[in-house]
């Protein structure tokens, strides 16, 4: 970016942060103190303050404590972690006074004031906490907004070709320049190629997540021709296996769950359509900005076919599968939505985290809370429509909401159903007045009885009445449509006020909605009748957005080499990790630009580059100098994650199914309800062999085959996932029915195969499970697991006694062997 | 990763150092820094179970969380209010009449310490042991919320539980076990919530050993032990297995990532036996089983439960929980608390004794709390409703004063007014009897450093012994 235009965007937002001061002192009242108010200020408090607070709540405090400072009047009424400490004229609003008091917090820490003392604060605080004290900024910001603003992830990646190199017979591709002069740079040799067992299998384990077929492996290993792998990689994108893979790294950013989380944890049984939505965008290779939009602002999109209207509107379930407290008040409850849909958005796609903003300015980067409740308006005018049961006891369910029929009809169906549920109550309560009409006139003494006959025959005949119409209603009951979750604009479009500390009691100025200054220069104009999501996702993907698509390339590089050029992949703020090529990012950034946003075409050139196919060789000389291998001098291994690790059990076993299930989800076969306590949570235990990105999502309740290997939690954005290395791993994987069930079926397909070739069916077992032959040693070490073995079993049925075991399970434990061993969990 | 590392700084620089990295206030993040993605130093394998050393002198290597689910009613157990029961049957103050306890409170021990008929072992046998804080506030008086809460210091958001971050900041003494059981919890209420991990590792997360009111007596830990192989043909595929892991080893020269397979499943392989060994009661002299109650009508699932924890924390699991059902009064207050005692006190007072008998006492922190108290007036006749505003617990163990009682709350017990202590100080004073210092205890999670107690808590060192 030019210097001037830098300048002049740090200019408009220096006038951004001044311009926010007067938002929290109340002003006008501070000319109007009479002397001898200031004077009883100067007298009574100011001295107090000095002599017993400021040592931890002043500026120059050693550490500030609670984040309250009170050398300042501003300081007292923004207060700190806790909330304002000074409400002018409401003394048992004021924390202060009940901290002095020893009610709440306790302070001074070490004794408590003289009751005097304290009875002077709150006359001070009644006369309105008259204090002429405006030395100090309202809130020393951590940074200065400029020095915060220069920040390199907030400047437009810089136009860069890719360097000249040394050695440039090396590189075959741009990326390869940008490496390999990083690794000149640092004296670094790139290692070898990878052998193109190790690459095939690398290649699928990246792009599906299930490894190569044997025949496959023979193919491309045989395959002579330059663009052999290139070949490779176009026909594994070209596979729905694609998106089932790499959606469910979206799905872990975009927190993706079936149910509520919480105390009531509801159901979402329509939440799948939004995770086959995201899978079937990653196959179709929609733009990314597109994907980005539909996701913020689909309802809002123009569409050309119902299909198109429908795919758009669940891609909204973006912002309506975050979990919720179905319990909450109605406050908190609006504000958690919010901040859940801020959330996610800043993170995903920025990789921003503006929660914190919800309370005070943003600690580290420079987003204020002005700018947070600036996007709070827009996603206050937008309703979350997750469903959920309404429900009474022990499912109580304080809010339901409604979902989004899909369909030509689904409109017309659901006003159906809505009609037919409304006439159905209403039927069931007419019959329930007049069965208590018979009840009662059947439990009177008989002598009365007589009296009432011709009314008790009436109330009869009622009663037959109503349930011969409530069976003819059944008869007539119309078709449920489908159902999305997503969201649409809200009933009322509003701004809405800064929350003082976040709490939504506390009102500060009202904020127009709007966007963060800090990535992008321009800022959208939202017309009076909209919410702004539309324009918030045309902002993200804006060319002036110096994130959104860094962020996205960040992403698929850190699952394609393991390591992402920024680290920290959800955090590009000053907490985040710096990028070890940032010119590399830049030009990746551009480029998927340039690509019309193209995923697979990233993925491809990321693929097709000389460093993606190193081996992860050791070098010791290499290795010495950069041990976590930063600057990608080979290939890094990398452990497969949760989902690959039990797909690839069903792949040996050859019983993974392909496809989607066509109930969508297990979940969506439960219903709605309230997990555990109307829905039996072992419900969930699914024993079928789909792909686990179909595996359902209760919050709280993930799969444990896929828990056990560090798979996301459904209630938390994880753009990196923690990998564990730990016993229960092996626990799970000696001893779960489901592992030696797939070890069963595999040395069945062993014996299929080669029936009573034990060489052969060891060379298989190796291909099935490893994607290589064995080499010597390691058949001959199979050899002597297996055959002493077999033989004694063998031996056992000549002489007719009973052996111990027998040879179909000698050959499991000989594939669960293989399972549990570390190459099986690792790419190299 | 780069990690940054401070502990080798003197603290000038290292004060420097939280300056000019404009941290301020709550971002001493070492922990957290250095423990994302724990193993992803290439060089050597870590286990992120192994023992880590704590900020200071720990007062207790380990806890046993004794959960009475549901409220204890203070009133009832050990927060005497002779002017509620002079005043029983007037107005109270808030919608009800004020409910005197049934039971009758007595002076125990050379402390002097008041114990209600409820708790006869307890107060007789272990009284002037006992750390009792009467002053507890909690912020929501609602199950749904104040459990989650009590388990996880918050209930707005999903966070790690208090035996997660133990944990994690302290490692486990013993690989052979996992460091953090929870016996018994319940499934709903925050249901594994409250013992999971949230955004740290997935390894920190307690093992859970049955399902909050089922028999402990059958109950084992999922996939720790399968029929598939006998056992000689397992031994034979353990060896197989390692032997192929430490050739590609041997291939790959350097690999942290197989150094930390062919560990773990040597630890698997050791938790297989020691885990059911342990929980084998039989190894236990009948003169023990007796004193807990075991096989006897009222204690014998409680009882089962509380040696087993003593057996666990002999073993060094660090963080052990128990819970114990229905402490939820609102009616028939009478009778069902009565059960409860006879369920309870039992079993409690022997893993006292057993603790104090085997030298385990001192450096074992035993907590025996609800997630909120009751309130003195009477609901439904006999019964009473929650309390978030004053709840009494107590503390044994490692580092807590002896025969101390802490906080009172007002002459009919509706709130703490002297000395109250918050749900978040008990969080940081436990931490800091495990030699953790709860601001410093944190991990960094989407850009923030993320605390057990948030931005609240304070030790409360007047409990500290």
């Amino acid at each position: 970016m030019p210097k001037k235009i830098l300048c002049a965007r740090l200019a408009t937002l220096m006038l951004c942060f001044l311009g926010r001061l007067p938002l929290v002192v109340s002003g006008a009242e501070t000319e109007n103190w009479t002397p001898k108010q200031i004077e009883y200020f100067e007298k009574h408090i100011r001295p107090v303050l000095i002599e017993r607070c400021y040592e931890c709540h002043a500026e120059g405090a050693e550490s500030l404590k609670g984040n309250l400072r009170v050398d300042h009047r501003d300081g007292l009424l923004l207060g700190g972690d806790s909330g304002a400490a000074v409400v002018p004229g409401n003394a048992e609003a004021s924390l202060i006074l009940k901290s002095l008091r020893y009610e709440d917090l306790e302070m001074p820490p070490e004794e408590k004031l003289p009751d005097e003392v304290i009875a002077r604060f709150e006359r001070w605080i009644r006369m309105g906490a008259p204090d002429p004290r405006k030395l100090s900024p309202l809130k020393t910001p951590e940074r200065q907004p400029a020095e915060a603003l220069a920040f390199w992830s907030f400047q437009p990646p810089m136009p860069v070709s890719p360097p000249s190199l040394q050695e440039s017979a090396w590189a075959i591709s741009e990326i390869d320049h940008f490496v390999k002069a990083k690794l000149e740079a640092e004296g670094l040799k790139p290692v070898a190629d990878a052998d193109p067992q190790a690459l095939i299998r690398r290649a699928y384990f990246d792009l599906w997540g299930v490894p190569p077929e044997p025949a496959a492996i023979e193919q491309f290993v045989k395959d002579p021709s330059p663009d052999a792998f290139a070949k490779i990689v176009d026909q594994l994108l070209e596979s729905p296996h694609f998106g089932e893979r790499w959606g469910r790294h979206w799905l872990d950013v975009a927190r993706y769950g079936e149910s509520t989380g919480n105390e009531r944890n509801f159901l979402y049984p329509h939440a799948w359509r939004y995770r086959d939505y995201v899978i079937n965008a990653f196959n179709k290779d929609k733009p990314y900005d597109q994907f980005v939009t539909e996701q913020i602002a689909g309802d809002l999109l123009g569409f050309e076919s119902q299909a198109q209207r429908d795919e758009q509107h669940i891609a909204t379930g973006f912002l309506a599968i975050g979990s919720r407290n179905l319990l909450g008040g109605d406050t908190p409850f609006v504000f958690d939505t919010i901040d859940d849909q801020i959330n996610v958005t800043t993170q995903a796609f920025l990789g921003m985290t503006v929660s914190c903003a919800r309370c005070h300015d943003h600690k580290f980067d420079p987003v204020s809370t002005e700018e947070y409740y600036a996007l709070a308006g827009i996603f206050m005018s937008t309703e979350a429509l997750y469903g959920t049961k309404p429900g009474t006891g022990n499912g109580v369910n304080r809010h339901p909401s409604d979902l989004i029929p899909l369909g030509e009809a689904g409109l017309e169906q659901h006003q159906a159903v809505e009609v037919y549920d409304k006439k159905f109550a209403d039927l069931q309560k007419e019959l329930e007045k007049v069965e208590n009409v018979v009840k009662k006139l059947t439990a009177l003494p008989e002598a009365k009885l007589a009296e009432k006959q011709s009314e008790l025959d009436n109330a009869k005949e009622e009663v037959r009445r109503v349930k011969a119409e409530i069976e003819e209603l059944k008869r007539q009951q119309p078709p449920m449509p489908a159902y999305a979750m997503g969201v649409r604009e809200a009933k009322k479009i509003t701004d809405t006020e800064v929350r003082l500390s976040g709490e939504a009691g506390k009102k500060g100025a009202v904020v127009p909605r709007g966007v963060l200054a800090c990535c992008a220069q321009t800022k959208p104009e939202i017309p009076q009748n909209a919410s702004g999501r539309l324009e918030l996702a045309r902002w993200l993907v804006n060319a002036d957005n110096t994130l959104t698509a860094r962020v996205m390339v960040n992403r698929i590089w850190h699952h394609l080499m393991g390591r992402g050029i920024v680290p920290s992949v959800d955090n590009f703020g000053h907490n985040g990790q710096m990028p070890t090529h940032p010119e590399l990012l830049d030009w990746l950034a551009t480029e998927f630009r340039n690509d019309n946003w193209s995923i697979k075409q990233l993925i491809r050139r990321i693929m097709l580059s000389r460093t993606y196919q190193l081996s992860t060789v050791h070098n010791a000389d290499n290795f010495e100098r950069d041990p976590d291998n930063k600057f990608l001098w080979r290939a890094s291994p990398k452990r497969l994650d949760a989902e690959a690790i039990r797909d690839a059990l069903l792949a040996a076993s050859g019983s993974l199914r392909t496809g989607a299930p066509d109930f969508g989800s297990v979940i969506a076969k439960l219903g709605d309800g309230c997990l555990v306590r109307q829905i039996d949570a072992e419900k969930l235990d699914a024993h079928d062999d789909y792909r686990s990105v179909y595996l359902p999502v209760a919050r709280f309740f993930e799969p444990e085959s896929l828990q056990v290997f560090d798979a996301a939690s459904a209630s938390l954005v994880m753009g990196d996932r923690p990998e564990t290395n730990v016993p229960a791993q092996m626990l799970y994987l000696l001893n779960n029915a489901f592992v030696i069930q797939q070890a069963r079926v595999t040395a069945e397909r062993l014996e299929h195969c080669s029936p009573g070739n034990t060489e052969e069916k060891i060379r298989l077992a190796y291909q099935l499970i490893l994607s290589r032959r064995p080499t010597q040693s390691e058949l001959e070490r199979a050899v002597a697991y297996v055959q002493p073995k077999q033989d004694a079993v063998d031996a056992a049925s000549t002489a007719k006694t009973d052996p111990n075991h027998d040879n179909a399970e000698i050959w499991a434990s000989f594939v669960q062997a293989l399972f549990a061993g570390a190459e099986f969990r690792f790419v190299y | 990763m780069e990690s940054v590392k401070l502990d080798g700084l003197s603290g000038a620089s290292r004060r420097q150092w939280l300056r000019t990295s404009a941290a301020g206030f709550g971002s001493l993040a070492l922990a957290g820094l250095v423990a994302r993605n724990v193993e992803s130093s290439t060089d050597s394998y870590r286990d992120p179970l192994a023992p880590k050393a704590p900020h200071f002198a720990p007062r207790a290597k380990r806890v046993i969380m004794l959960f009475m689910d549901g409220g204890p009613s203070q009133m009832d157990t050990f927060d005497y209010k002779p002017q509620l029961q002079k005043d029983h049957g007037s107005k109270g103050r808030l919608k009800s009449t004020l409910y005197g306890s049934p039971w009758k409170f007595e002076r125990h021990g050379q402390s002097g310490l008041w114990v209600s008929e409820l708790f006869p072992e307890i107060a007789k046998r272990h009284i002037d042991s006992l750390c009792i804080v009467k002053s507890m506030h909690t912020d929501t008086a609602a199950h749904p919320t104040a459990v989650p809460f009590f388990h996880t210091g918050s209930f707005q958001f999903t966070r790690p539980s208090l035996g997660a971050w133990a944990l994690y900041g302290l490692g486990t003494e013993n690989t052979d076990l996992p460091g953090f059981i929870t016996v018994n919890p319940s499934k709903i209420l925050g249901g594994p919530q409250n013992y999971g991990s949230a955004f740290l590792p997935a390894c920190y997360q307690g093992t859970r050993i049955g399902w909050m009111g089922e028999p402990i007596k059958n109950v084992a830990v999922r996939d720790l032990q399968s029929d598939f192989l006998e056992e000689s043909i397992r031994r034979e595929q353990l060896a197989f297995i390692q032997s192929n892991n430490r050739e590609l080893l041997a291939r790959q020269q350097v690999d942290a990532q197989i150094e930390g397979v062919i560990n773990s499943l040597e630890l698997g392989r050791r938790m297989q036996d020691s885990v059911p060994e342990t929980m084998d009661l039989s190894q236990e002299s009948l003169a023990t089983l007796d004193m807990y109650g075991v096989d006897k009508k009222d204690t014998d699932n409680f009882g089962r439960m509380c040696l087993t924890a003593r057996r666990f924390a002999e073993a060094g699991v660090r963080f052990i929980q128990l819970t114990h059902t229905d402490w939820d009064q609102h009616r028939k207050l009478t009778s069902t608390l009565e059960q409860n005692g006879r369920e309870t006190d039992g079993p409690i007072a022997a893993l006292l004794t057993d603790l104090k008998q085997r030298g385990l006492y001192e450096d074992t922190l035993v907590i025996w709390s609800g997630e909120f108290g009751r309130l003195p007036e009477s609901e439904n006749g006999d019964g009473r409703t929650h309390n978030a505003d004053g709840f009494t617990l107590w503390m044994a163990g490692g580092g807590v004063k002896q025969g101390f009682s802490y906080g009172e709350t007002d002459e009919y017990g509706y709130e703490g007014i002297e000395n109250r202590v918050h749900l978040h100080d008990l969080h940081a004073t436990i931490l800091h009897l495990l030699g953790m210092d709860h601001k410093r205890l944190t991990y960094r999670y989407s850009g923030r450093d993320f605390r057990l107690t948030d931005v609240h808590g304070r030790v409360v060192h007047d409990l500290l012994a």
